[in-house]
């Protein structure tokens, strides 16, 4: 074989190796998006209202009521479990096809105080728990937990509510919600959280 | 006999120094929310970031908060669905306070825990949106601040329950529904 051919021979295996990678990182490249839209179609098309939370019996500050609020507004809009995050009484809400209620009781509430946390570190914890009820349109239970959100060494007692709506969120997304078709009552009492 | 009226006179003087500095402490705490106070909000505020700084201060429409970089951002008294206000306590010196701490040998970190923490007022106010959506705003301003913000809204017209809460926090309390 003369000299250019060989060359030539070469350029070219070259060219079929370099083609070859392109089309293989093009495939890898096209593989998350392809993921990603099957798990946007496996995906419920449910969405949510987060309903104020209700202190029932116990004497829960207005500052804590409300930071448990907004926070689970914003950790549940973050998750992107839910196709829409609705405030409590929005009126948007009622055209919303497949709407689930998001229902907080509070069931434990110890108040605790920064100072003595960070002064004794065994005392002064802030500690809550609730009850977080997801109720279809009809009123019918979907899903229920106890949910906790603790405070025990840095940060200030509100930073608790952060803890608990974040433990709400996470609990939502790993429980499997009902067909969006056909929801059914499949209420479970688990204790989630720290 | 000289000496005894010098006396006499450095008491008068230190009683009536007394005097002043206590009219001036009430004078401070009954003052009018007129101008804008420096506070901080903590969440909940539509269009404001968590956590920024700025002046809080009550208008002829209703709140408006004034963040020391960007937009002001208003809540109308037509919206405002309740104020509340609470007490909590807060470390000051942030990070450089909590590795300051931690650096001291034989948990003295502990002791400076006792002084470095301030007192502040929790200044909770819940509006609705344009859709009816509830949002709630917590500010952190000085402490007896908010009582004052409280009584200017009401006065104002805003919808504010009528029982005032009595600031209860920074002592542990605990609550359990059966």
């Amino acid at each position: 074989m003369k000299p250019s051919n060989r060359v030539a021979l070469a350029s070219s295996n070259t060219l079929r190796v370099a083609a070859a990678l392109t089309v293989a990182i093009f495939a890898l490249a096209l593989l998350p998006g392809v993921a990603h839209a099957a798990k946007a179609q496996a995906t419920p098309p449910w969405s949510v209202q987060v309903d104020a939370v209700q202190a029932g019996d116990i004497a829960l500050p207005a500052e804590f009521r409300i930071a448990i609020y907004e926070e689970l507004v914003s950790e549940l809009t973050k998750n992107k479990q839910f196709d829409k995050v609705y405030r409590a009484g929005d009126r948007t809400a009622d055209s919303a096809p497949n709407l689930l209620i998001l229902k907080t009781t509070m069931h434990k509430f110890s108040q605790g105080n920064e100072t003595q946390r960070a002064v004794t570190t065994v005392s002064g914890w802030t500690k809550l728990n609730v009850r977080s009820q997801l109720f279809n349109r009809d009123g019918k239970l979907v899903l229920e937990y106890f949910v906790d959100g603790t405070v025990r060494f840095m940060g200030s007692n509100l930073h608790a509510t952060h803890i608990l709506a974040h433990n709400v969120a996470v609990t939502l997304k790993r429980s499997t919600l009902p067909d969006a078709t056909a929801p059914a009552a499949a209420g479970n009492g688990k204790t989630a959280g720290q | 006999m000289n000496f005894r009226l010098q006396r006499h006179a450095a008491f008068a003087a230190a009683v009536a120094c007394v005097f002043f500095l206590a009219a001036q402490m009430r004078a401070a705490e009954t003052s009018t929310t007129e101008a804008p106070t420096a506070a901080t909000i903590i969440m909940g505020l539509e269009g404001v970031k968590n956590n920024t700084h700025g002046k809080l201060a009550v208008t002829a429409d209703g709140l408006q908060f004034t963040p020391d970089a960007g937009a002001a951002a208003q809540v109308s008294v037509a919206s405002i669905r309740d104020v509340s206000v609470g007490l909590e306590d807060r470390q000051v010196g942030g990070i450089p306070m909590m590795m300051g701490k931690a650096a001291i040998p034989y948990s003295g970190g502990r002791f400076i825990s006792l002084f470095s923490h301030k007192k502040y007022d929790s200044f909770t106010v819940e509006y609705v949106d344009a859709n009816g959506g509830l949002h709630g705003a917590i500010f952190r301003i000085a402490k007896g601040e908010g009582l004052n913000f409280r009584r200017e809204l009401a006065s104002n017209g805003a919808k504010i329950s009528p029982e005032e809460q009595s600031p209860t926090a920074n002592q542990e309390v605990k609550n359990e529904t059966k």
